[in-house]
């Protein structure tokens, strides 16, 4: 397959997991696009590298977390917690996880810093390991362990309600 | 995909996301394109401008006139220039290929620059710890570092002939006005031995009848005209000089009276100049009662011959810590050399120099009697070598640390792309 139909399956591919973990980081839909497309652009400016090692997937992924924690712009642009409440929140009110819990739950998320949110995000919502973490982020699992400490003590401070989602056990994954 | 309370939570945030439209794979595609075209192009540009900046910074040739491709007269004419400012040239052509006369040696280190009337520097051939000064005929044609005796215009250069002491040790190099001749003086023997420049040495009698008048402690030397060089030791009396004489030809020196001075100063015997009329001898000196003041000690030497009394210093004092490198004239008024600068004792610096470049400079008789030149080209080449020597070597262990990545991945050492940045964890992995 050539390397530009080969980029263009992948991209059409991947296009809805990539937003969903992009909406997590950022907290907005407009932000989680751009920074899809960003990703996704840097992906096929190597995309020759990326596709021979075998695992797209992972360094694709590998660029949305980095720049959605380096990138100046994706920060620059975080956006008013009230206003990531009222996007991630009312989007799926008649979803069975209690709409309250939802709305509080992306309200906390959007007070962490983004890198609090991508160590959430990648050892819960994707359900990495802290090596594969680290890998993701380039940091150390030390860092990973002591992110993910540090956030969920935040969430536990910002939303006791949610306790039991953030319970102990959570840390000793 | 994940199993946690907080797992599910997160899961269903987003859950319900619905893009409004599909990827714009061709777009992301073509910017994607632009990119890496962008990216090689910027690296290409990058590598040329440090290849040019290397090249403009360590290839001489591109920043110093064309040697001529037949050796040149002598230059008896002055100048019409002097270098402004005098620019380290961290990697200057040979100094016997510039075939010209120069306008002032530096010694800097062991190494010896020599800088012609426009500020364009060269380098002298070999680098020892023996070489004590570096001194340059008046006319600029020739230079003796205590080794050898190089011919500047003709690009030639010959041993001098060493005293018998093998413990001597070189203490200074004095040319006569019109640059047939040249004394140098060693210690401890106190031996003083007077060459042409073509290497021919001639006969000087000894210092051992001096020494039996004075404490044989040689002190400083200089030519009062083309023929007579003058020398003078350190007394008896601790304040003063003895001032002994020798013209060419003579069978003994000749005592000419003593020169006088504060016991609070203390001389400086290597950097001391008289002055091309023979009229004033000037000396650098430290002034013990003071912390770290360096001054500038003149005597009348035409008042001394023609009277025989003691003459008195006349004392400028410099208000540095900095000694002085090197004393030359500019009629007659002495110019001090002090930390690269070279001006009137008085007054703003004539001549400056680039950061770090400074060292005894001895400068031609006539290097003072044109305008200034700024040399643009040589300062800035001095300059980028200071503010890009780091740049580019982080440059070229960047290029190094890519470079070794690519192939260790072509070899098949390391899998999967090269990390996004360089960090410590993926090193680890």
């Amino acid at each position: 397959m050539e390397p530009r139909e080969d980029f263009e399956a992948f991209a059409r591919a991947r296009w809805v997991p990539l937003l969903r973990t992009a909406t997590l980081l950022t907290g907005d839909a407009h932000a989680a696009e751009d920074l899809v497309q960003e990703t996704l652009a840097r992906a096929a400016q190597r995309w020759s590298v990326v596709s021979s090692a075998g695992s797209p997937e992972a360094y694709v992924r590998r660029i949305l977390y980095t720049r959605s924690v380096d990138a100046w712009r994706w920060r620059r642009h975080q956006p008013d917690p009230v206003e990531v409440t009222e996007r991630l929140g009312s989007r799926s009110r008649d979803h069975e996880v209690d709409a309250d819990a939802r709305l509080t739950l992306a309200d906390a998320l959007a007070r962490l810093t983004p890198k609090q949110r991508a160590v959430l995000v990648l050892r819960f919502y994707e359900d990495r390991t802290e090596v594969e973490a680290a890998e993701a982020l380039g940091c150390s699992v030390n860092t990973v362990k002591s992110q993910t400490r540090h956030a969920l003590a935040r969430l536990r401070a910002l939303a006791p309600e949610l306790a039991p989602t953030f319970g102990r056990t959570e840390v000793r994954r | 995909m994940t199993s946690s309370p907080l797992g599910s939570a997160l899961d269903g945030l987003v859950k319900d996301v619905r893009p409004s439209a599909g990827p714009p794979v061709e777009a992301l595609w073509a910017q994607g394109a632009r990119r890496r075209a962008r990216t090689r192009l910027g690296g290409g540009a990058a590598a040329l401008l440090a290849l040019a900046l290397v090249a403009f910074v360590s290839w001489p040739s591109l920043s110093q006139p064309a040697p001529p491709t037949t050796p040149q007269p002598a230059q008896t004419v002055a100048p019409d220039t002097y270098p402004s400012v005098l620019a380290h040239p961290y990697f200057a052509a040979d100094a016997l290929t510039a075939h010209r006369a120069m306008t002032v040696a530096v010694l800097d280190g062991s190494t010896v620059y020599t800088i012609d009337s426009k500020g364009t520097a060269w380098k002298l051939p070999g680098s020892w710890n023996q070489r004590s000064y570096a001194a340059l005929s008046p006319n600029g044609r020739w230079l003796v570092d205590g080794r050898r005796v190089y011919d500047l215009v003709k690009g030639t250069s010959a041993s001098v002939v060493q005293p018998g002491a093998p413990d001597d040790t070189q203490l200074w190099a004095a040319w006569a006005p019109d640059s047939a001749h040249y004394a140098r003086a060693y210690e401890p023997s106190s031996d003083v031995v007077v060459s042409t420049p073509d290497g021919t040495q001639l006969t000087i009698p000894g210092a051992s009848a001096l020494e039996q008048v004075t404490r044989g402690s040689m002190v400083m030397g200089g030519w009062l005209d083309d023929r007579t060089l003058m020398v003078a030791y350190g007394s008896q009396s601790e304040a003063a000089m003895e001032i002994q004489t020798w013209s060419i030809g003579d069978d003994s020196w000749r005592a000419r009276g003593q020169l006088t001075y504060p016991e609070t100063l203390n001389l400086t015997s290597t950097v001391a100049a008289v002055s091309p009329d023979g009229r004033t001898v000037a000396m650098s000196a430290s002034d013990t009662s003071r912390i770290d003041d360096s001054a500038l000690v003149t005597w009348d030497l035409a008042g001394l011959l023609s009277s025989g009394q003691p003459t008195p210093a006349r004392i400028v004092l410099l208000h540095s810590r900095y000694s002085v490198d090197g004393i030359t004239w500019r009629g007659g008024t002495p110019l001090v050399t002090v930390s690269g600068h070279t001006g009137p004792v008085a007054g703003p610096p004539l001549v400056g120099s680039t950061a770090g470049f400074a060292g005894q400079m001895s400068w031609r008789q006539d290097a003072f009697a044109g305008s200034p030149y700024w040399n643009s080209a040589a300062v800035w080449r001095a300059r980028l070598v200071v503010w890009t020597t780091i740049p580019l070597a982080l440059f070229g262990v960047w290029l190094l640390w890519r470079a070794g990545l690519w192939v260790a991945r072509r070899l098949g050492i390391i899998d999967g792309p090269l990390p996004l940045r360089f960090d410590l964890a993926w090193w680890r992995r």
